[in-house]
């Protein structure tokens, strides 16, 4: 049924494009707005809109509810898990550890759940999903620079950031738990 | 817990000295270039380059934040020209050409400049959460540039080779095109391959931009570029053919002729239409993420990073800066003759509010797909200020100045900033010297076109058409105008346009009405060129992964950016010395 209401809205929106892409010397706003194809090019594509919507938020809480390792919730979950166990040992690990943990956090758990991001997006409430991308993008950064204060040879600057990193993915937790 | 021993290096003299020297350079050498060619170049990746090469090199201390630095003060400066290039001299060629009369006093233009410079950051800073933390839109430039930032501090050079692969694959690609030895009339010609072979016709353009660097968008891009590649495939193999079968297409054309009626009296102002209509719809839907994004500009608590500091420009400056630009914007049109006060005032309340979308709209197609649709929005810069003006061409091109100026400052910025957020650089301080440096830009750019205008016999006509520097892009600008003084505006494919790209961005696909505007506005052949790199991305994420795409693909593509971007700019200066 939702490839169906995508069918519908992509149809309608072909028919509509075409229809204004008609060009006379002497065609106005009002004849292309007017014209039988574009009226109901739109009419199908909006249709097909409401009607896609309105599966999406079904479809996406049940995927969300299958609790699989891509879930975007779950990553959550694991990446301040990673963290909690990066932050135990990075006093202990040399600067080829400590960056390779770095990456692997972002290999396994960050890019995947900025892929998967809109599953969890799409059923939240737009300004806390605002919030969680903000909080999530904070932690993410805090990573990025983590990583260039080592790479650049000031390991114990980039040490000093994991824990804010963890914090900003641990207020994504209580962000998802609301 | 370890103990911090020397500060990390981020925001320092040598990176403004540096980045400000450079950026100054290059926005004489592009300005040139420009006149010269008729195409701008980027200057992030060139100066990224040499800051590494002078910060890490010879200072022997530098960072990759304080790279970030440097390169977005270069290019902010750089960018700045590209804007001046595009709009001020039509207005010298016009009076050579009898079309109006000019008294050639730049102060206006220069505040104009200036209002454009400081609004395109303001505009654009409470965006940022919004593109690159909600969107997470791509930004390849940004990307190449990160790629070549971080390949000089890892000690892993896995990534600086296919970075330097890609490179080299580019430039002697890009060498291989210029050089003119593979071109076959009617099949390889001006960087595009005709794959036609008169079975498809010449009005569905069977044809590919043959730029790796096109090809390299869509590679970092993947899925997320690939309804660019559709919008294209329906404006050019869907909607060509159906108004050919149709007989909308005038009669005793030929296929190649039907293609530019096509493209002309059709596809481009509708795209534009949809670009805006998408921007607009986008913009309202992002709601949320933008309100949350002021929110944390007047937290300063909740977004204070650890030993960082202030994470994003103070909320106050954004204000001042905003109603200081706004004052110069009235006051550079109210300089020009015949504008009353009246009109100055409309101009400057609608100015920056199209100015704000159009540097929105910039930003969001070049975050998509590295493409900026500077002459479109250039187009109805000068359509919407020609009618509040009473068809005053000199007082709209004050506007255009601005608002080309605006939206290359933005679109830079966005890029500069992802680079920032894949580095971990603090936003703040990009934002600030971005603020505070790039009105240099404006200075040096108005008076480089002003000293080559000079350059000409009897002091004036030194570029424009028969001339050594036949300002294309001008060129360009000057035929819009002059079809505008004969009102042939298509407001019913605007319209029409628009409504179509706010349906198109009601979507849950994020993006959809800019990118499909956009790819009905380009030629089909770099729609194309992007589509194959989109489709080979999703094609390799699928069998070698997501691992395997952003640790080999990415620094792989970054290099053929920045090898056709490095040799273009050699071609560049090639071509001008020596002819």
């Amino acid at each position: 049924m939702k490839n169906l209401s995508i069918v519908l809205y992509f149809a309608g929106l072909i028919i509509a494009i075409v229809s204004a892409a008609h060009y006379t010397d002497t065609m106005t706003t009002k004849d292309i707005m007017l014209s039988p194809s574009f009226l109901i090019g739109m009419v199908m594509s909006i249709g097909g809109l409401i009607w896609w919507r309105s599966q999406i938020k079904t479809v996406q809480s049940d995927l969300l509810l299958e609790e699989s390792e891509d879930s975007p919730h779950i990553l959550i979950t694991s990446i301040t898990k990673e963290l909690h166990d990066l932050v135990a040992k990075m006093q202990s690990y040399e600067r080829e550890d400590w960056l390779n943990h770095l990456m692997r956090i972002q290999d396994e758990f960050i890019i995947r759940f900025n892929d998967q991001r809109h599953q969890l997006l799409n059923t939240m409430n737009a300004e806390e999903g605002s919030e969680l991308m903000i909080k999530f993008s904070y932690g993410e950064r805090m990573l990025n620079r983590a990583y260039s204060c080592s790479a650049d040879g000031h390991h114990d600057e980039g040490l000093h950031l994991a824990p804010t990193a963890l914090k900003s993915f641990e207020e994504c937790l209580i962000i998802l738990k609301k | 817990m370890s103990t911090i021993t020397k500060p990390y290096r981020e925001l320092t003299f040598a990176a403004i000295f540096l980045g400000i020297i450079q950026g100054i350079i290059l926005n004489l050498a592009f300005v040139y270039a420009s006149l010269k060619l008729g195409f701008s170049i980027g200057g992030s990746t060139v100066a990224a380059i040499m800051g590494y090469a002078l910060l890490k090199g010879v200072l022997g201390k530098g960072t990759s934040i304080e790279n970030n630095i440097n390169q977005t003060i270069a290019s902010g400066i750089n960018t700045v020209g590209t804007g001046i290039v595009f709009t001020l001299p039509a207005l010298f060629i016009l009076n050579a050409g009898g079309e109006i009369q000019f008294d050639f006093n730049l102060v206006p233009f220069i505040i104009a400049g200036i209002a454009g410079a400081f609004l395109g950051v303001v505009v654009i800073v409470p965006l940022r959460k919004q593109m690159i933390e909600l969107d997470r839109l791509r930004f390849p430039s940004g990307v190449a540039v990160t790629t070549i930032i971080r390949s000089g501090s890892e000690g892993d050079y896995s990534k600086a080779k296919l970075l330097a692969i890609g490179f080299a694959i580019s430039a002697v690609w890009k060498l291989l095109m210029v050089s003119g030895w593979l071109e076959i009339p009617g099949i390889l010609e001006h960087e595009e391959f005709n794959f036609g072979f008169g079975f498809i016709p010449q009005y569905m353009t069977p044809a590919i931009y043959l730029s790796l660097m096109n090809v390299a968008a869509g590679l970092l891009a993947g899925r997320g570029g690939l309804s660019f590649f559709f919008g294209g495939l329906i404006a050019w193999w869907v909607i060509s053919p159906i108004s050919v079968g149709l007989g909308w297409i005038p009669t005793g054309m030929d296929e190649v002729a039907m293609g530019g009626f096509i493209y002309g009296k059709m596809l481009r102002p509708l795209g534009i239409g949809v670009l805006i209509g998408g921007a607009l719809m986008g913009t309202v839907m992002c709601f949320p993420a933008i309100k949350s994004a002021l929110r944390s500009l007047a937290n300063v608590a909740s977004t204070s990073g650890a030993g960082t500091g202030r994470d994003e420009m103070p909320f106050w400056v954004l204000i001042a800066g905003g109603v200081a630009a706004v004052a110069l914007f009235f006051t550079a049109t109210y300089m020009m003759s015949g504008v009353t006060f009246f009109q100055a005032v409309l101009v400057a309340i609608v100015g920056p509010i199209w100015l704000a979308l159009a540097a929105l709209i910039v930003a969001q197609a070049t975050g998509m797909t590295d493409i900026s649709p500077m002459s479109g929005m250039a187009l109805i810069t000068v359509t919407i200020m020609m009618f509040l003006l009473d068809k005053n061409i000199a007082a709209a091109v004050v506007v255009g100045v601005a608002v080309c100026v605006a939206i290359g400052q933005g679109a830079d910025m966005m890029q500069d900033l992802k680079t920032g957020f894949m580095l971990g650089g603090t936003p703040f301080k990009q934002q600030i010297v971005q603020f505070f440096v790039t009105w240099i830009g404006v200075v040096v750019a108005i008076g480089a076109v002003y000293i080559l205008w000079q350059g000409g016999p009897n002091g004036q006509g030194g570029f424009g058409p028969g001339t050594d520097l036949p300002a294309p892009q001008a060129g360009v600008l000057v035929g819009i105008i002059k079809a505008l003084k004969t009102g042939n505006i298509p407001m019913d494919k605007y319209m029409a346009g628009g409504l179509i790209g706010a349906v198109l961005s009601l979507a849950p696909w994020s993006g959809l009405g800019v990118l499909i505007g956009l790819a009905m506005y380009l030629p089909f052949s770099i729609t194309l060129g992007y589509g194959v790199g989109c489709l080979i991305q999703m094609y390799l994420e699928k069998t070698k992964g997501k691992v395997f795409t952003e640790h080999k693909l990415v620094p792989f593509a970054a290099g053929l950016i920045i090898g056709e971007a490095i040799t273009g700019i050699g071609h560049a200066a090639f071509e001008i010395f020596a002819k």
